[in-house]
């Protein structure tokens, strides 16, 4: 057919005009098929004739006649109609209506068939089209007659209100007559939407407010939500089964309104409310509650402030409770439980939500900052794990621990605090011997660096490094000791010496003592071997955290005891002494009263007694100058290997605050390093816009006061980094 | 195709078209409703209502060219048809009045004709 081909065709003809009369007997044939149609007798008629004869019209240019003619036919037929149904009673009212719109429908699918071509080719805007044309005369006659609608109208409404009461109605019909609504609407479904949906819609409102405000008054709120979503089900089922489609997401938002907006205040206050139910971990029906606020605006909000509330109400009650306080193993133990708690809510009642999330997150940045015992209690935690805690878990339990230390870590706002803490624990174990895996160890690291890159972890990278290399230097030692001449003279004894780095250790508080001349002399052969070796080295004896073993005779038994250095100085007095007075242990061995106080404590107050105190005070705790020891020669021990805490376990407040004060220091420095950095490269800042920037810098370490800010400023002033402008004190100009 | 085999066969046709003319038949075609249905609104009326050729599944169409019948009869079946100066006005009056189901197909008559 796409070939174009040029034909000499005959002429097309005219059609040939036609006589009023012959078109006047045309109509009234096919006003008599219609009548017969309406009548439903459509059987005897003929198709082909009936369309010819409105084909024949049109062709004629006597459309108008045929298309007048059917609009008084469907007026006058509708107009029947109309007396027929409203006559009908009760529940007949509305099969009668039914099975005549039925009825109606089909003959005006068939009027419209024969008159197709009348359709096509005569109807033009804004005349109806034939079918339509049948529409509207049953809206006009029927369905919005005064009669009808409103009876109508108020019967479905009926039947729905029954339904939703439990009774069984008839969907079918009910589709039906809701459908005609549709059908007769001209354009956008105004008439259904005017006459049916309004109404609809205000009593399904209606409804569901009196039922929620009696339900939930009457039952718990879990009940109450089960109910909400049953509703809800039914409805969207409703839609499906009887209504227009586009009434879905307004009838939806109804119902949301009145089940779930109106009541989520009360749904979270109520006795058996949301409140409860986070405190006694009901996921499934926070889940519900969940689903259901969801839908509505705002829902999500209320719900997520509630969840937060109480989050953070419970972590402020575990860091400030007096027990928590003082053990810090009990204290991380229940913050990770309380994660884990939430991490359960948040994963099985709200979708992981990320506002969830971030919103409890937010809770527990604010109460584990709300007091600065966090950052040791939670290097004191790890600190316990890694010298044993770990023992009967495998490794992926281990690794969930670590991982919930470094989220809690992570909500730190003084992470510098925490790294002090963790340094100087960490050389303690390394130092004592005391680290239960090197491996965890790493593994621990390795997740800090992760989470805060190398900077943060250099510095225990570094005490591993020297606990290797102090390894090499012991191995080359022994090695030069039998090489060596002075070797011959001394007695042998095996010592054990680690070099620190200064810088990657916690610098320990001074301590002096004097030691044993044999000692004395292994540490300066030490100290001339390393030094020979290393060129430049400077050595500094730190013998306070030393570990000494010591052979224990009793007139039955030998024992080793395994003790600190200080506690070796104390008992060595003891093989020219019966008796000693703390004063005399401290004039014998240099060392401070303090510590010897410290150092004395295990040994007599412990499990095992190798001193005694005489005469014997058990009560009083506290130690004075004047207190006499002596050795316990009736120690009971089955243990060959004595083992004594060096001092007490945790550190004492003098530790703790030189600790403070060491991070007081590395802070200046940082905030120095940072004023210096932004100064650089903006040259002139304002005052406020310089604390600002410092603090923001600075925030992922720790967050400095303003007032040590503004103080380093004027340090840096007064070392000419800085100086004010002469016409605007407020700001600062860089000087290179 | 498969389809054009059916094209005026006699083999499960469910359909008749007669042509009349001075109320003689000049031709029966036998056809099948599946066909017609899809190919023309005019049959699609026809073979929805109540009314007597859907009951007798028979139509007897009045002073049509048997020729221009078949050659449209041909087109729905197949989709093609000869057309030349004789039978293209013929065909385009009965392709309009029956509403052939092609939307080329009445622009395209039109064509020759003017």
């Amino acid at each position: 057919m796409s070939r174009k081909m040029i034909l000499r065709v005959p002429k097309f003809q005219e059609p040939k005009r036609m006589e009023k009369s012959e078109a006047q007997r045309l109509w009234l044939l096919l006003k008599d098929a219609i009548v017969e149609v309406q009548h439903m007798n459509a059987s005897t008629l003929s198709f082909e004739e009936l369309y010819r004869s409105s084909y024949s019209l049109v062709i004629a240019k006597r459309g108008d006649i045929l298309y007048t003619g059917l609009e008084e036919v469907n007026n006058h037929h509708t107009k029947n109609l109309l007396d027929k149904i409203a006559q009908a009673v009760d529940e007949r009212f509305l099969i009668e209506l039914n099975s005549q719109w039925q009825q109606y429908k089909l003959q005006q699918i068939m009027i419209h068939d024969i008159l197709m071509y009348l359709d096509r080719m005569y109807v033009k805007e804004p005349q109806l089209k034939v079918f339509d044309l049948g529409m509207f005369k049953w809206k006009q006659n029927v369905l919005i007659h005064s009669q009808i609608n409103d009876r109508l109208v108020r019967m479905l409404l009926g039947l729905i209100h029954m339904e939703r009461n439990g009774e069984v109605i008839d969907g079918a019909l009910m589709k039906s007559l809701i459908q005609m609504y549709v059908d007769v609407s001209l354009k956008e479904k105004e008439t259904y939407k005017q006459e049916f949906e309004e109404r609809f819609l205000l009593a399904t409102s209606h409804f569901y407010k009196s039922e929620s405000n009696l339900f939930i008054t009457n039952n718990s709120c879990g009940a109450y939500l089960k109910k909400v979503e049953i509703r809800l089900i039914e409805e969207e089922a409703r839609i499906k089964q009887y209504l227009d489609e586009s009434t879905g997401p307004k009838l939806i938002k109804a119902c949301e309104d009145e089940l779930i907006a109106n009541h989520m205040q009360t749904m979270i206050e109520m006795e058996t409310g949301c409140r409860t139910m986070i405190q006694n971990d009901r996921f499934n029906e926070l889940k519900l509650m969940y689903r259901l606020f969801q839908r509505v605006e705002n829902g999500l909000v209320h719900l997520k402030n509630e969840f937060a509330g109480y989050v953070r109400n419970e972590g402020h009650k575990i860091v400030n409770q007096p027990e928590n306080l003082k053990d810090p193993n009990a204290l991380i133990t229940s913050l990770i439980e309380i994660r884990n708690r939430f991490e359960k809510t948040l994963s099985q009642s709200f979708a992981n939500n990320r506002d969830f999330i971030n919103s409890v997150n937010t809770a527990f940045e604010s109460f584990l900052n709300e007091n600065d015992k966090l950052s040791e209690s939670l290097a004191l935690f790890i600190d316990k794990k890694l010298r044993g805690g770990f023992k009967d878990s495998n490794d992926q339990e281990i690794d969930v621990i670590m991982n919930k230390v470094i989220l809690l870590f992570r909500f730190l706002s003084d992470k510098d605090v925490f790294k002090k803490f963790y340094e100087h624990y960490l050389a303690k174990r390394l130092l004592s011997g005391r680290s239960f895996s090197e491996d965890l160890e790493r593994t621990m690291i390795s997740k800090f660096k992760q989470e805060c890159g190398n900077q943060f972890t250099s510095k225990m990278e570094g005490m591993f490094t020297d606990m290797r290399l102090s390894k090499d230097a012991l191995d080359g030692f022994k090695n030069y000791l039998q090489t060596s001449v002075e070797m011959g003279k001394l007695p042998k004894i095996d010592m054990s010496v680690r070099v620190l780095t200064q810088g990657f250790w916690p610098t320990f508080p001074p301590h002096s003592c004097t030691l044993p001349p044999l000692l004395s002399q292994y540490c300066d052969l030490f100290t001339k071997y390393y030094c020979h070796a290393h060129t430049g080295r400077r050595i500094i004896w730190q013998t306070n955290i030393g570990t000494a073993e010591v052979t224990f005779r009793l007139p039955k038994k030998t024992h080793v005891l395994a003790l600190s250095t200080y506690q070796m100085l104390i008992m060595l007095l003891f093989n020219d002494a019966e008796k000693l007075s703390l004063k005399q242990m401290a004039a014998g061995t240099s060392i401070s009263f303090m510590d010897i106080q410290r150092s004395v404590k295990p040994l007599y107050s412990g499990k095992y007694k190798v001193l005694k105190r005489t005469p014997a005070v058990e009560k009083s705790k506290e130690l004075s100058e004047n207190d006499i020891f002596e050795l316990n020669l009736n120690l009971k021990c089955k243990l060959h290997r004595i083992k004594f805490a060096a001092t007490s376990q945790t550190d004492s407040e003098p530790e703790r605050q030189h600790t403070r004060q060491r991070v007081d220091e590395d802070r200046k420095i940082e905030i120095d390093a940072a004023i210096v950095r932004i100064m650089k490269s903006r040259k002139a800042l304002i005052h406020n816009d310089l604390i600002v920037e410092c603090t923001k810098q600075l925030s992922s370490r720790f967050v400095p006061q303003t007032s040590m800010i503004k103080k380093r400023i004027e340090n840096l002033i007064e070392r000419e980094y800085l100086e004010r402008f002469p016409d605007d004190r407020r700001r600062y100009r860089y000087l290179a | 195709s498969s389809i054009e085999k059916l094209y005026l066969s006699p083999e499960f046709y469910d359909f008749q078209i007669q042509i009349k003319q001075n109320e003689r038949i000049q031709r029966t075609f036998l056809c099948h409703k599946t066909i017609l249905w899809s190919r023309s609104e005019y049959f699609q009326g026809l073979l929805r209502s109540q009314m007597k050729e859907n009951i007798e599944s028979k139509v007897i169409f009045q002073s049509f060219s048997v020729n221009a019948m078949e050659s449209i009869l041909r087109f729905m079946y197949t989709g093609s048809m000869e057309i030349n100066p004789d039978n293209v006005i013929d065909i385009l009056l009965i392709a309009k009045r029956l509403f052939i189901l092609d939307e080329k197909l009445i622009p395209f008559l039109y064509h020759f004709i003017t």
